[in-house]
């Protein structure tokens, strides 16, 4: 095992200053970047794996690295999307419901077994998903509102509220952010080999188990990124947080 | 005039307007009688339009700006703090600069509103009788369906028109309906204001001085100035009867503006 650490750290070491000389040779900017970026993973994952590692005898915690997840998931999309404190709790439960709906269906009918080892990478990889679809989502949302503003104004002149205008361009925003993942989960296997897939044939899992797995996951991607899309486009505000105090009046107790 | 009540449709006490820190609009009071059409005339800048969409509260939508003053539309204080702002969108319609149609079929632009409201039955009469009382229906009858932005600018126009009568809108809100139009679309508009406001209020934004002095029954001219030391921010120079004010304005400053036109 300790040899095994060692190698992949020679390997590491060599992918990386390889890939430094490429782009010295080449004259391309960001090499610090490209280090800075690399470093920050091997830091990353080297502490995700001791807490996973912990996790997996410690079943308890598997919940609270997850909530934890969801809470960065969240933060991360409304920070993206530019919305409010109230945004930021509805792209939590747009992000919690995906995940949720799928991580129960995989549980329930078995696919997965209701253990840390198995559910902490699916969820994690649900939670991710999620979290992707939410920041395009949201952030489509915007930015075909900012630009089709005058036909915004005339629903809002027709006496819809700022949110009831906002769904005559919820629907298309959801479907634009769904887009990626269908076409990864179309070219999957032919294109590209995903990554859970790849990960269990290096881990030693049989291909039949690899493609088993990683459909689970690109199916249950589609599920909970609908999901979430859905939601987030339905529950944010359209437009950033505007409606300032308006008429400004003597304080007075809310 | 009998009593304020009766022939007042709003009423604006000490109105005014700011964009963060920059004040647009200052101090401006007048009362915008019932029926017929007003004008808020004056250059650019002179703060005219933001002072139409502080009628029904459009400014809302607006980042960063600051109304202060009264507002009264009926009696009513239309930024009172349980005013209910969509009830007011509806009876306070607005048209703007550029017919702003929605994606979607003719119909389904008039029908919007009150669909929006729960309405499902009778709709057909309904956007019949909007397309009519907006002079659309002869030219639109036999293609209902139709994507609206299809039609012409000035069939567009009259369209959105169409679709605040469908929400029974007893004012217009009108920012330069025509300026976006060729001449004989914006003349089809001009009769069609005319026509509507024998019904209801229309408040119109123009820049077209000949087309106020045609419609007009009252006319407010605001103008940007410098004050002093102050920034320079538009305020109403002039608001009367319309024949007064483009035949014998009361102010020199009114005077020179329509006459360097």
């Amino acid at each position: 095992m300790d040899e095994q650490v060692v190698r992949t750290g020679v390997a590491l070491g060599l992918l990386l200053i390889a890939a430094l000389a490429v782009m010295t040779v080449g004259g391309l900017t960001y090499r610090r970047e490209l280090l800075v970026s690399g470093l920050r993973a091997l830091v990353q994952l080297s502490l995700v794996a001791l807490v996973i590692a912990w996790i997996f005898n410690h079943s308890e915690g598997a919940f609270l690295y997850l909530g934890l997840m969801l809470l960065a998931a969240a933060f991360t999309s409304n920070r993206r999307i530019g919305g409010s404190l109230r945004d930021w709790w509805y792209v939590l439960l747009a992000i919690l419901a995906g995940v949720a709906a799928t991580t129960t269906i995989v549980l329930v009918t078995g696919a997965i077994d209701f253990s840390p080892q198995a559910l902490l990478p699916f969820t994690a990889q649900m939670i991710g998903g999620a979290m992707t679809a939410a920041s395009l989502s949201g952030v489509r949302l915007r930015d075909d509102v900012r630009e089709r503003f005058a036909e915004f104004e005339g629903y809002v002149a027709l006496g819809a509220s700022v949110q009831q205008a906002g769904r005559e361009f919820a629907r298309r925003a959801a479907e634009q952010s769904l887009f990626p993942s269908m076409d990864q989960t179309k070219s999957a296997g032919l294109v590209t080999l995903p990554g859970a897939f790849v990960g269990l044939l290096l881990g030693g899992a049989t291909p039949l188990l690899a493609a088993q797995i990683q459909l689970l996951v690109l199916i249950g991607l589609l599920l909970a990124q609908s999901i979430t899309s859905t939601l987030t486009t339905r529950l944010i505000s359209p437009v950033p947080t505007i409606l300032a105090p308006r008429f400004p009046r003597a304080a007075k107790a809310a | 005039m009998t009593g304020d009540r009766v022939d007042v449709a709003f009423s604006l006490a000490a109105v005014s307007i700011s964009y963060g820190p920059q004040l647009v609009l200052d101090a401006v009071s007048m009362k915008i009688p019932k029926g017929g059409i007003t004008s808020f005339i004056g250059p650019n800048g002179s703060g005219k339009t933001s002072l139409l969409r502080c009628l029904n509260r459009m400014n809302d939508l607006v980042a960063n700006i600051r109304v202060r003053g009264r507002i009264e539309y009926q009696g009513e204080d239309l930024n009172a703090p349980d005013a209910d702002v969509e009830a007011i969108r509806r009876r306070i319609g607005m048209v703007f600069q550029r017919p702003n149609v929605f994606p979607r079929s003719v119909y389904d632009n008039i029908a919007y509103g009150p669909r929006l409201r729960g309405r499902t039955t009778d709709l057909d009469t309904l956007v019949e009788h909007c397309l009519r009382q907006a002079g659309l229906w002869a030219e639109v009858r036999s293609q209902l369906s139709r994507p609206a932005h299809e039609l012409s600018g000035g069939q567009q126009q009259r369209l959105v028109i169409a679709r605040a009568l469908a929400v029974q809108s007893e004012v217009l809100l009108m920012d330069e309906p025509c300026a976006a139009l060729d001449p004989a679309a914006s003349l089809a508009i001009e009769q069609l204001m005319v026509e509507l406001a024998q019904e209801r209020t229309v408040v119109l934004v123009t820049h077209d001085l000949a087309q106020a002095r045609r419609v007009s029954g009252h006319v407010a001219f605001l103008q940007a100035e410098q004050v002093g030391q102050e920034q320079r921010h538009g305020h109403l120079v002039e608001f009367g009867d319309a024949d007064q004010v483009f035949n014998d304005p009361i102010d020199e400053r009114t005077r020179a503006y329509l006459t360097s036109r």
